[in-house]
């Protein structure tokens, strides 16, 4: 009798002929109207599979490895926080994660459709073709963007040769390879060596003072060669 | 997600507007601002992102309506107010759709009066002040200094001053808008609009109780709520698709519910109108459906009283009129619609690169698409089944990568798309003219739109992304979406530039400035820009939230006398 009659009300209460179901009851707040409704992070669930392809190798193509961190990701037009994601850097490829019926699903992300995603510390964005005509489209860890100055760099994690790595059988290995670009005002070029990062900044007094007090190395063979650019753009950022 | 309880705001939202003006001349742009706050505390509001805002005629009809996305509760837009719309006393209401499920008298309201350039005023209602905040719990005024007097095209630096006691902190909120007035002289009330009557005054929001739910609040982004209603005995689909074609496509899945009613919240990016319904189940073309507008439908009362018998006014809107048709004739188009802002995102399917793609202009072209399939697309076969059509089945890319025989194929049909239409049929395929495709996608992988899985999808791009004319197949549904207002710039002339400071091109602007998001730090902030070649009364209007819920305004008046 009961459930008769909050059928009744169901089928009474009319609005622009749409039927409310009496769950959608009267004084529940926003967050509980939503969520009856709308799936949590609901266009995150929608893309490619993402398959983990290369399991018999030394190393692997991921950010850190195959276990998605959580992470921020700017998609479609909407900031999602705390969601599972990796980046596939040898296939270039951003993917988040979901358990739906206790089953964990990667699902790929679009990535034109990617303004940037942040992951263990590092923040990574897309730049669109002519966006910067020396950068190829595609994902790139913003380590800093300032007004006249950024830094960018393309990660690579290329599969190499067979490697023998055990006796008797061959397996493959995972190489990085990063590329480094820098922006100058409007002029957007690679580098390679700390020449010619300093050619790109237009050496100067100040520029050279600056690495000086600062101790800055700017080997790119040195793991401290980001950190350091990065200071260094930022303060001549703030010098401009 | 933050219940209201947990963040100790109420359930309820409520709009606050500012216009660059009240009264323009068709030809013009309305700018405005908006606040969407929490209708107790009016700090920023966390539960909508989109707001709706309408220009409704003394008819109740709406004339223009535009959908804007808000950031931390805030957002801005625009309305040209093109030749087709007849002067008079419009209406500018808005609201969100969280908003809707309570009363339409909780709608922001703001009179304006719009003028036809060759009859201006006449008796026509004129609303030449603004409505006033009238249910802010704390206000403060704004100190303005500015010079009294100014020369033509001179640069003026605006300051404006919070007193002290209201919070330090930086805000980026404030409008600020600087426009050719009447004059004190002319102008009596200049205290805010005055309400008619006193039962119809929108009195300070009390939380209203909802007597239904029925708008899902866009937390995120647009919300698309709408219903699927048989005809006959058929069968609801479990599954809708709404699809956004085009070369920057949009596919989303939709679950209608045990009320056959279906909600989907779809990207803000998505700028075309046409939305497609399909089922892969069954001929969706079949059954009713409904959107649910996006717009509320609820009739306006006019709660505002306005000027009548303007003859005094008609030097005054004259001399605009002459103004802004010397301002639209030489000064460039973006001036008077605003600067279009440019989408951040490239043009893209919603399924992103295709694992194998074709480009048939690297291939020598054949006559019919079935040549072009046994010629060279590999990693695709066609297959008949009993109970459907022929279909195409996909290369399992996964599969086929773990697998010794390299040649396992989905055991379900891929998702087959012409520019992001559906296509059930292949007959619509091998009709289709292979030089009217440019390129050929396959995701040759699972894809998952929501709670649904397709075994791959092939999709076929035209040149253009319009189908290349071609009609949209019989089983799919058309529809009609308001997409978000894209972004514009207000434009003015900075004549402290080169490229401006000879300018031999007439600068008779009304709207001077127009500034949506002027910061204010530790209670101070200031803009600057150029008078133009007119001389006059210019009004200046600074009006804002800070996150506390103080509403802040200020507002004072400089001349123009063309010597510098």
């Amino acid at each position: 009798m009961r459930s008769m009659k909050k059928y009744l009300i169901s089928i009474l209460i009319l609005w622009g002929g749409i039927v409310i179901s009496p769950d959608q009851a009267l004084g529940q707040d926003h967050a509980a109207v939503y969520a009856q409704h709308i799936a949590p992070d609901a266009n995150l669930r929608s893309g490619k599979s993402y398959e983990h392809f290369y399991l018999s190798t030394d190393g692997n193509q991921y950010l850190t490895d195959a276990l998605p961190r959580k992470g921020n990701v700017l998609y479609d037009g909407v900031l999602y926080r705390d969601i599972l994601i990796n980046y596939d850097i040898h296939n270039h490829l951003v993917y988040t994660n979901f358990t739906v019926n206790g089953f964990g699903k990667n699902i790929i992300l679009n990535e034109k459709r990617i303004r940037f995603f942040e992951v263990e510390g590092m923040r990574f964005v897309y730049i669109s073709e002519n966006q910067y005509p020396s950068l190829l489209p595609g994902i790139y860890q913003e380590v800093f963007h300032g007004e006249t100055y950024s830094f960018w760099i393309k990660k690579h994690k290329k599969l190499n040769n067979q490697t023998v790595s055990t006796p008797g059988a061959n397996r493959f290995r995972f190489a990085e390879a990063d590329q480094y670009f820098i922006r100058s005002g409007n002029i957007t070029r690679q580098i390679s060596s700390k020449k010619e990062l300093l050619k790109a900044l237009g050496r100067s007094g100040n520029t050279s003072e600056i690495i000086r007090q600062n101790r800055l190395r700017l080997n790119p063979a040195r793991p401290e060669f980001a950190a350091s650019v990065k200071t260094l753009l930022k303060i001549l950022d703030s010098n401009q | 997600m933050v219940s209201p309880a947990q963040n100790g705001h109420s359930n309820h939202e409520k709009v606050f507007i500012r216009t660059d003006k009240t009264f323009y001349l068709v030809g013009e742009t309305i700018w405005f601002k908006a606040w969407c706050v929490d209708s107790e505390t009016h700090a920023p509001s966390s539960i909508s992102t989109v707001l709706y805002a309408e220009l409704i005629n003394a008819s109740g009809e709406a004339v223009v309506q535009e959908k804007i996305m808000l950031e931390n509760g805030m957002g801005s837009g625009q309305f040209f107010i093109s030749g087709e719309i007849a002067g008079g006393g419009y209406f500018l209401r808005s609201y969100t759709s969280w908003m809707r499920n309570f009363s339409p008298a909780e709608f922001y309201i703001q009179p304006l009066t719009i003028l036809q350039p060759l009859s201006p005023a006449g008796d026509l209602p004129l609303y030449l002040s603004r409505s006033k905040e009238e249910t802010a719990r704390r206000k403060a005024e704004l100190k303005i200094d500015l010079k009294p007097q100014y020369g033509n095209r001179e640069k003026v630096t605006l300051a404006f001053t919070a007193p002290s006691g209201i919070p330090q902190e930086a805000v980026q909120n404030l409008s600020v808008s600087v426009y050719k007035y009447p004059g004190k002289t002319l102008v009596s009330d200049n205290k805010g609009l005055q309400q008619v009557s006193e039962e119809q005054t929108i009195k300070p929001a009390k939380p209203v109780t909802a007597t239904s739910v029925v708008y899902i609040p866009e937390l995120r982004s647009p919300v698309i709520q709408g219903k699927i209603m048989p005809r006959g005995n058929a069968v609801v689909p479990d599954f809708i698709h709404l699809i956004f074609p085009g070369s920057s496509s949009f596919f989303y899945t939709a679950r209608p519910d045990s009320n056959r009613q279906f909600a989907v919240e779809v990207s803000p990016e998505i700028r075309t109108t046409d939305l497609l319904l399909w089922s892969e189940e069954v001929d969706i073309s079949q059954f009713d459906i409904e959107i649910i507008p996006s717009f509320s439908a609820a009739p306006v009362e006019n709660k505002y009283s306005a000027e009548r018998g303007n003859e005094k006014f008609i030097p005054f809107f004259e001399s605009l009129s002459v103004n802004t048709q010397v301002a639209n004739a030489y000064l460039p188009f973006s001036n008077v619609r605003g600067v279009a802002g440019e989408s951040v995102y490239p043009p893209a399917s919603f399924f992103g690169q295709g694992d194998i793609s074709y480009n048939l202009d690297d291939y020598i072209r054949f006559p019919t698409m079935e040549e072009v399939f046994i010629e060279y697309v590999r990693y695709v076969i066609k297959k008949k089944k009993k109970d459907s059509g022929e279909k195409f089945y996909l290369w399992d890319l996964y599969i086929n990568s773990i697998s010794i025989s390299n040649t396992i194929y989905f055991p379900n049909p891929a998702l087959t798309l012409i520019d992001g239409v559906p296509v059930g049929d292949l007959e619509t395929i091998w009709n289709f003219d292979p030089l009217k495709i440019s390129r050929i996608d396959m995701v040759n992988r699972k894809y998952y739109s929501g709670e649904k899985a397709f075994d791959g999808i092939i999709c076929f791009h035209t040149y253009k992304g319009d189908l290349a004319g071609e009609k949209i197949p019989a089983d799919v549904v058309q529809k009609t979406y308001k997409p978000i207002q894209t972004a514009r710039t207000f434009f003015s002339p900075d004549y402290d530039l080169e490229e401006w400071k000879n300018s031999r091109i007439p600068d008779y602007r009304s709207l001077l400035y127009w500034n949506p998001g002027v910061s204010m730090y530790e209670g101070r902030g200031d803009c600057t820009f150029f008078t133009g070649d007119d001389t006059g009364s210019y009004r200046v209007e600074v009006t804002g939230f800070l996150p506390d819920g103080t509403f802040v305004s200020g507002a004072t008046e400089f001349t123009v006398t063309g010597e510098r």
